[in-house]
C-alpha cells in the first residue's frame, strides 16, 4: 500500500514538473505579422489592428531576424500603400515583463491585444481626424517566464535575463522599427507617423536598458542651441522594475549637458517613468528582492552627497526609479477642468467608454511639475526624463495595466504634443490652442522636399549651465 | 490514504489535459495568418483561453477558463503552507487524538487538511458550472453592477453579498441579480468530505457544520480582501515612501 501511494504521488509530481517548466522559444516563427478585424462585441471594439512579434533569447539575441524584417515590411507597406500618398501609421511598441513571453498563454499578449483594439478605435472614432491610420502593436518578446506557476523564486534569474536582453539586440531592432516608422529623405525621425514605446514591469527594465543606448547616440549628435527630433514620440515606463542606478546614470546625462525638450517653451517629456502608488510589486518586493540579490553592486558612499541628495548608491540600487521620492519631478493632481492645469502641466481627461463610442469625461487630472518636499536635492530633476508616481485610477496595482485610462493617459501626451486628433468632448471643454510655429528650413543636403512641419517638441541643447 | 493519493493524481492529470489542449490551441493559432505579403490578410482575432488577462477581464468564462481556474486553485503555495499551518496545530493540539504524533500523524493532518481544500475547490467548480456563475472573487472591470460606493460599510456588504449572489448588468443598463450557491455547496462538501476519516467519535453534525463554516468563512474573507485589496496596497504605497532627499547643507 505505501509503494502504491508513494508511486501515485512521485507520477502526480514527475507530471507537475514536466509540465511547469517553460522552455525559452520562439512563438512565432513562421508567421509573426496579423492583421486582425474586429467586431464590437463590448469587450474589442470594430476595429482593424496589425501586430507583430519579434521575439529575442536569454541572452537577448533574436530568435530569428526574419521577424523584424516582417515587420518593418508591415510598417513600410502601410505607410506607402501601393498606388497612394505615404500615410500616417501609428506603431505601438510592448515589451512585457516578468512572468509573461510571446505564447498565446501570455496574458501581456491578450492584454495588449485588446489595449491595441481599444487604441485604435479611440483613434479612429475621435474627432474629425484621419480615421484610416493603421494601428500597428510590436509585440516585443523575451523569456520572462519560467514555469507556468509564476513561482516568486524565478525573480533573479529573470531580472538577470532581463538585464541581458536589454543590451542585447533589442536596441538595434527598435531603432530599426523606429526608423521604419519615421525616416524620411530630409531626415531622421522626421516623419508623420507616430511611434510610441511601453515597457511594463521588467519590461521597463528592458525597454530602458535599450532604449537609453538610442538615446545617447542621439544626444551625442547634439550640440549647443542646436536642435533634433528624438527617435519615438513618447517612450513610457510603467510600473517598472530596474533599480533607480540605470535612470540616474541617463539623468545626470542631460542634468550636465542641459538637455531640453519642448516646443515653445512646453516641456514634454522624452523619457516618462510612472508607477502606480498601488503597486507592491516594486514599492516593497523589488528592494526586498534587491536587497538579499546577488548582482547587487557594492553600496559607494557619496561624500559629500550627491546631486539628488543621497549619501550612498543604495537607494540608487534598492529603489525603482518612480518609487525614490527624490528623483520625482511631476505630479498627478485631480481637476475640474483645463484651465486648472497651469502652464507646462499635461491635461489628462478620463473618458468613459460604451461600445466603442467615446463619451464624457468622467475624471480630469493634470500633471504638473512637483516641487520637492523638503530637505529639497541639491538638483531639482528638471530634465526631460519625468519621474512620477500614477494614482490607482489609471493602473490600480502592478499588473492591470491594460486599461482605458492608460490610452486616455497616452492619448493625453500625444495630443499636448499637437498629433491626436482630440474628442469631440474634449474639444467642447477648451483644448489649449497650441501656436503653430512656421517649419524651420530644410537643411541644404535635403534630397527630398520637406512636407510642412508638425508641431512638435525638439531636443535642445541649452548653452547657459 | 490511498484515496486522497489518487485525488492528487487524477488532479494532476487533469492539469496535463489542460495544458495539452491549450497548446493544440495555440499551435493552430501560430499558423493562422499570411505566409507571404508585407500586410497580412484581415482574420478574425483568436479566441482567448486560459490566459491571466482573460481570465481577468472576460465578461462571462467558458468552461475551459473555468477549469483552468479551477487547476490553478489546486495546487498553490497558499494551499500548501495553509494546510501544513492547519496541520501543525492540530498536531500540537493532538487533535484527533486517535492519530498521536510523528511524521506519519502530521502526513494524515496535512492530507486531509489538503483534501478538504481540493473537495470544497472542485465541488465550487462543478456546482459553479451548473448555477453558471461567476468563481471570480470580483466582478471583471466594466461588469459590475453592485452598490456602487466608497464607503466601507457599503464595500464590506458587497463583498459579502458577492459570496452569495451574482449581480451582472442587462443589455437595457439594469442589474440582475441572481443566486450564486457554488460557493456555499463546496464549503458545505469540505465539511462533509470530513467524514471519510475522522474518528468515529468526531463524526458528529456539529464537526460538519463548524469545518463547513470555516470554508465559508475563507470565501468571505478571500472575497472581502479582493475588494479591499486595492485601497491596501494603495494606502500602503502613500505612507512609505521612500528615496527621499538628505539635508542640503551636508552638500558642497
Amino acid at each position: 500500500m505505501k509503494t502504491q501511494n508513494a508511486a501515485c504521488l512521485l507520477a502526480g509530481l514527475l507530471s507537475l514538473a514536466l509540465t511547469d517548466c517553460i522552455r525559452p522559444q520562439n512563438y512565432h516563427p513562421a508567421t509573426s505579422t496579423f492583421t486582425y478585424e474586429y467586431c464590437n462585441d463590448g469587450y474589442f471594439y470594430d476595429d482593424r489592428v496589425h501586430e507583430a512579434y519579434i521575439e529575442l533569447d536569454a541572452r537577448g539575441m533574436q530568435f530569428d531576424s526574419a521577424q523584424t524584417e516582417r515587420a518593418i515590411a508591415l510598417i513600410t507597406a502601410l505607410r506607402h500603400p501601393a498606388g497612394r500618398s505615404e500615410q500616417a501609421v501609428s506603431v505601438f511598441v510592448f515589451v512585457h515583463g516578468w512572468k509573461n513571453n510571446a505564447s498565446e498563454d501570455s496574458g501581456n499578449v491578450w492584454g495588449f491585444r485588446r489595449m491595441l483594439n481599444h487604441i485604435a478605435n479611440s483613434l479612429h472614432t475621435r474627432g474629425t481626424g484621419d480615421r484610416t491610420t493603421p494601428v500597428v502593436g510590436i509585440y516585443i518578446g523575451w523569456p520572462g517566464a519560467m514555469t507556468r506557476s509564476g513561482t516568486f523564486l524565478s525573480f533573479w534569474s529573470r531580472e538577470s535575463v532581463a538585464n541581458a536582453v536589454g543590451e542585447g539586440d533589442l536596441s538595434g531592432v527598435l531603432e530599426k522599427v523606429l526608423v521604419a516608422t519615421k525616416k524620411t529623405a530630409y531626415g531622421d525621425y522626421e516623419g508623420i507617423s507616430d511611434a510610441v514605446l511601453i515597457g511594463h514591469s521588467f519590461g521597463g527594465l528592458v525597454l530602458e536598458r535599450a532604449v537609453l543606448g538610442i538615446l545617447e547616440k542621439q544626444l551625442a549628435k547634439l550640440a549647443p542651441g542646436m536642435e533634433l527630433k528624438p527617435a519615438a514620440d513618447f517612450i513610457l515606463l510603467l510600473n517598472e522594475a530596474g533599480p533607480a542606478s540605470q535612470a540616474q546614470r541617463f539623468l545626470l546625462q542631460l542634468l550636465r549637458n542641459h538637455i531640453e525638450f519642448s516646443e515653445d517653451g512646453e516641456p514634454f517629456p522624452l523619457v516618462a517613468s510612472m508607477t502606480s502608488v498601488g503597486d507592491p510589486a516594486t514599492k516593497l518586493a523589488f528592494p526586498g528582492s534587491q536587497f538579499v540579490s546577488p548582482n547587487r553592486p557594492v553600496t559607494q558612499s557619496f561624500n559629500p552627497l550627491d546631486e539628488f541628495g543621497q549619501k550612498t548608491s543604495l537607494p540608487y540600487n534598492l529603489l525603482t526609479t518612480a518609487n525614490m521620492v527624490a528623483l520625482q519631478s511631476h505630479e498627478f493632481k485631480q481637476v475640474n477642468a483645463e484651465n486648472q492645469c497651469p502652464a507646462g502641466g499635461i491635461f489628462v481627461p478620463l473618458f468613459l467608454r460604451d461600445n466603442g463610442n467615446t463619451k464624457v469625461a468622467y475624471d480630469r487630472y493634470c500633471i504638473q511639475k512637483k516641487t520637492p518636499a523638503p530637505p529639497q536635492p541639491l538638483i531639482d530633476n528638471t530634465t526631460p526624463y519625468w519621474v512620477m508616481q500614477l494614482p490607482q485610477v489609471f493602473v490600480p496595482d502592478h499588473g492591470s495595466v491594460f486599461r482605458d485610462p492608460v490610452i486616455d493617459l497616452i492619448n493625453a501626451f500625444l495630443a499636448h504634443r499637437g498629433r491626436v486628433n482630440l474628442p469631440t468632448a474634449q474639444a467642447k471643454e477648451g483644448v489649449k490652442a497650441l501656436a503653430i510655429t512656421p517649419p524651420p528650413p530644410p537643411p541644404p543636403q535635403a534630397i527630398a522636399a520637406k512636407p510642412p512641419q508638425r508641431h512638435e517638441p525638439r531636443l535642445k541643447m541649452g548653452t547657459t549651465p | 490514504m490511498r484515496s486522497r493519493a489518487i485525488f492528487v493524481f487524477a488532479g494532476c492529470l487533469c492539469i496535463v489535459a489542460a495544458r495539452g489542449a491549450d497548446g493544440e490551441a495555440q499551435d493552430k493559432m501560430s499558423s493562422a495568418g499570411s505566409p507571404g505579403g508585407a500586410i497580412p490578410p484581415a482574420f478574425l482575432p483568436p479566441t482567448p483561453h486560459c490566459d491571466s488577462y482573460s481570465i481577468q477581464t472576460l465578461p462571462s468564462l467558458d468552461f475551459e477558463q473555468r477549469a483552468c481556474i479551477w487547476a490553478s486553485k489546486l495546487f498553490t503555495p497558499t494551499a500548501v503552507f495553509g494546510s501544513s499551518f492547519m496541520a501543525m496545530i492540530a498536531q500540537t493540539k493532538n487533535d484527533p487524538i486517535e492519530w498521536g504524533q510523528g511524521a506519519k500523524a502530521y502526513g494524515e493532518r496535512f492530507g486531509t487538511r489538503y483534501t478538504q481544500g481540493m473537495v470544497k475547490t472542485t465541488a465550487t467548480f462543478l456546482a459553479g458550472i451548473v448555477s453558471r456563475e461567476d468563481p471570480r472573487p470580483t466582478p471583471p472591470p466594466g461588469y459590475d453592477c453592485q452598490w456602487q460606493s466608497n464607503a466601507v460599510r457599503v464595500r464590506i456588504g458587497r463583498s459579502i453579498a458577492r459570496v452569495f449572489f451574482s449581480y451582472r448588468p442587462n443589455r437595457d443598463g439594469s442589474c440582475s441579480v441572481r443566486p450564486a450557491p457554488a460557493r456555499t455547496i463546496g464549503a458545505l462538501a469540505s465539511g462533509f468530505v470530513q467524514l471519510a476519516w475522522l474518528p468515529d467519535r468526531q463524526k458528529t453534525v456539529g464537526n460538519v457544520a463548524r469545518s463547513s463554516a470555516s470554508g465559508l468563512g475563507l470565501y468571505l474573507s478571500d472575497s472581502v480582501f479582493a475588494e479591499f485589496q486595492g485601497t491596501l496596497w494603495g494606502t500602503i504605497g502613500k505612507v512609505f515612501t521612500t528615496g527621499k532627499s538628505n539635508k542640503k547643507t551636508v552638500g558642497p
